[in-house]
């Protein structure tokens, strides 16, 4: 009760009650301590009463005077409060009573210690009667304590209304001391609650005293500031947040939807008041939840995802293609409680790709079609001009011819291959072949394409892989390629075949320029070429290694490569050896 | 008599005990002590002397009702006195004498020493002396001269003279 109450009603509760304790404690000590005193005050009268009676009636008793003994009892008669008394003689024999009426009963048969205490409220004495040195008897002498009580009453009723005075003061005084303190902080939550209430962030709370709470107050219009500023910037950042044409949506780590901007609105359709609170895999399609559930996990480790394209299904169940960046939203106390997700609608550019790769497909299937005729054509031509020993010129520009053709069969042959890779239609056809015909058919082939180099093959003979054959072949011919170009001062390439852990391990050796350990990384990715001014004369796609490496992951195997800047290179793979 | 029977159990009670109203006597000869108070006692041990004058009423109860007892420093003891015998040197003198002329004469013996004269005789106030024992209703009663116990240089407590009658 006290908790819910006013400040002012606590302050002066607080005072009422310090005063009321110490005004209970000191009336009650003195209520006490006037007890005590009237207790001895009455044993003192009482006593004192008992020993000139006593001492008076030692002549009755000595001379066994029944009638002066009575008559000197009789003198307690003045001292209404004396309810009893009697004297004993020496042999502890009730000799005389007072008052003379009372029953014998009421009086102790035998006289008992002397002295007197307290009891039943009363106070009750046994005196001794001496005269000089002899004992000759004793005196008993019983006390009401009723005057002990009306002053005690007296006593109480005075400290009561003195007590009743005394808080009213205490109440009256405290309705005025308790002002200056509850004032300011009165008008100090007026303007808090005016804050609270209209959202005005602006209003500054004067400041009336110079105490603690002037501090807060102090304090109190700096947070004001303070959340001022946050504001705004909160705003400019919500401003940029909420402009953005990239849907930005954030979630808690059970994927509850926390937060939709206007992008996320356009983007997947539904409206932030809609999905705000519902579970992030209402825009998931089906078969890419297991993917989001992985997101999650990877957050809850403090991870971010970042450019991952998936999918992601509209209110209108359209499939969108997205990228995805996701960081981990911390607390402030660092510890991660969500997660922002930055999407990007790709669909458009996808399906650009998409018609770019059919166009290449389709440029390349219409180009090879002539150049097949052509390169039938020409190797007609180069067996007829053998078989009629025609002169060496002919028979060196049809040769001539004919690789170049080749050499473009193999390039249109590359960009198809990329064009599937890039749909995802890249299939193997998987059969068991002698590694050492393939090696023997492209060492020949791309001798031909060079004469400063002399390429040869060891170790080939008697390994059988399980491999598509023909894309193999391509990944050999696209080395050798790439080896003859980059060693542009000749020299030997060497194609060596070896069993290791029950793999066959090709390796495509050169004597070239090498590679730079930074280009290392990249040289397996699409269009990427090594910047090098010494290079930049050699043509070519940037598409040769990043083949390879797709063919070869294709083949659940990988690329690789050891180089050193000068002194050549060697890249080498792995394939499964065809169990017999 | 309860008083006495109580108070002093072992010596009085194989003995042949006097009249009721003489044991009571003896008590209050006895109190007197307590309640009268002697010029000067003399020096060292020398007794506090009761004295018997004729008759002795008592026999051997009063003996043993003193024995033991001590008036200040003084040892009492119960001296008996025939008619010849000097008696100024007692304290408390019981005279239980029938003719008045022999009672006066020893009154006479002691006349302004101080000597507590007491005796049942009807005319001993009368005669001079001090401390009369009358009957009132079977209770021992006391008839005090003030005047006589003055003479005698004897101071009597007041509370005495309160509960006795007073002759002045």
């Amino acid at each position: 009760m006290i908790n819910k109450s006013s400040i002012q009603a606590k302050i002066m509760s607080a005072i009422l009650l310090t005063c009321t304790i110490v005004l209970l404690l000191l009336c009650s000590a003195f209520i006490l301590f006037e007890y005590l005193s009237y207790k001895k005050s009455v044993k003192d009268n009482v006593s004192t009463l008992a020993r000139v009676i006593a001492g008076n009636s030692s002549a009755a008793l000595a001379f066994e005077s029944y009638s002066d003994a009575r008559e000197i009892l009789n003198g307690l008669k003045n001292n209404p409060h004396i309810e009893s008394a009697c004297l004993y003689d020496a042999s502890g024999h009730v000799f005389a009573v007072y008052p003379d009426t009372i029953s014998r009963k009421k009086i102790p048969p035998t006289p008992q210690t002397d002295g007197y205490k307290f009891s039943d409220n009363a106070l009750v004495g046994f005196e001794p009667v001496r005269q000089e040195a002899s004992r000759l008897g004793t005196m008993y002498i019983r006390s009401n304590l009723d005057q002990m009580y009306a002053q005690l009453n007296n006593l109480l009723l005075t400290s009561g209304c003195l007590l009743v005075g005394l808080l009213l003061v205490t109440y009256l005084l405290s309705v005025l001391m308790q002002r200056p303190i509850t004032r300011p902080i009165r008008a100090f939550k007026d303007g808090v609650r005016r804050i609270s209430e209209e959202h005005d962030y602006s209003v500054r709370i004067t400041q009336t005293s110079q105490d603690e709470l002037g501090s807060l107050t102090d304090a109190f219009n700096h947070m004001l500031t303070q959340i001022e500023l946050q504001n705004e910037t909160i705003g400019k950042l919500a401003a940029i947040v909420e402009s953005s044409n990239d849907p930005i949506i954030s979630i808690t780590l059970e994927g509850i939807i926390t937060s939709w901007n206007d992008a996320a609105e356009r983007t997947f359709g539904y409206a932030a008041d809609e999905i705000i609170g519902k579970s992030v895999f209402n825009i998931v399609p089906d078969e890419r939840r297991h993917e989001e559930a992985e997101i999650l996990a990877r957050l809850q480790r403090g991870e971010s995802v970042e450019h991952l394209e998936t999918q992601r299904l509209t209110k209108n169940n359209r499939l969108l293609d997205i990228l995805l960046t996701i960081s981990p939203v911390k607390d402030q106390y660092g510890k991660i409680i969500g997660a922002s997700k930055i999407s990007r609608d790709i669909t458009e550019k996808k399906q650009e790709e998409r018609r770019k790769n059919d166009f290449i497909a389709m440029v390349s299937h219409e180009l090879k079609t002539p150049l097949t005729s052509t390169r039938s054509y020409v190797q007609i031509l180069l067996a007829e001009a053998r078989k009629r020993n025609s002169d060496a010129f002919i028979i060196n520009a049809l040769t001539r011819t004919d690789v170049q053709t080749k050499k473009m069969t193999h390039m249109i042959n590359d960009f198809l291959n990329l064009a599937r890779l890039e749909e995802g239609k890249l299939q193997l056809i998987l059969r068991v072949f002698e590694l050492q015909t393939l090696v023997e058919e492209i060492v020949g082939d791309a001798q031909f394409l060079t004469k400063n180099h002399k390429i040869s093959f060891l170790n080939c003979d008697h390994i059988k892989v399980k491999a598509d054959r023909e894309k193999i072949g391509q990944v050999l011919m696209n080395l050798l390629t790439n080896a003859i170009k980059y060693s542009p001062k000749g020299g030997e390439i060497t194609v060596a075949c070896a069993i290791d852990n029950q793999k066959a391990i090709i390796s495509v050796r050169d004597q070239g320029v090498g590679i730079k350990q930074a280009d290392q990384q990249k040289l397996f990715e699409r269009f990427y070429r090594v910047e090098n001014n010494e290079l930049r004369t050699i043509s070519g796609f940037g598409i040769g290694l990043y083949l390879v490496a797709e063919i070869l992951r294709y083949h659940g195997s990988k690329i690789q490569v050891e180089s050193q800047e000068g002194f050549g290179s060697t890249f080498y793979f792995s394939l499964d050896i065809a169990q017999e | 008599m309860a008083l006495l029977l109580f108070a002093y159990p072992q010596e009085i009670y194989a003995q042949s005990k006097p009249p009721l109203e003489y044991q009571v006597k003896a008590a209050f000869l006895f109190n007197f002590t307590r309640f009268v108070r002697w010029p000067s006692l003399g020096g060292g041990n020398s007794p506090f002397v009761i004295g018997i004058a004729g008759n002795d009423p008592f026999g051997s109860y009063i003996d043993d009702l003193v024995n033991g007892e001590r008036m200040g420093g003084h040892p009492l003891i119960v001296h008996r006195y025939t008619e010849s015998d000097d008696m100024s040197n007692c304290n408390i003198l019981f005279i239980n004498v029938a003719d008045i002329q022999k009672l006066k004469a020893i009154l006479a013996q002691v006349q302004n020493l101080p000597v507590l004269t007491v005796s049942d005789a009807d005319g001993f106030i009368k005669a001079g002396g001090i401390i009369r024992f009358y009957k009132d209703e079977n209770h021992v009663k006391m008839e005090i001269k003030p005047a006589a116990a003055r003479a005698a240089h004897l101071e009597v407590s007041a509370k005495l003279l309160q509960i006795a009658r007073t002759d002045n």
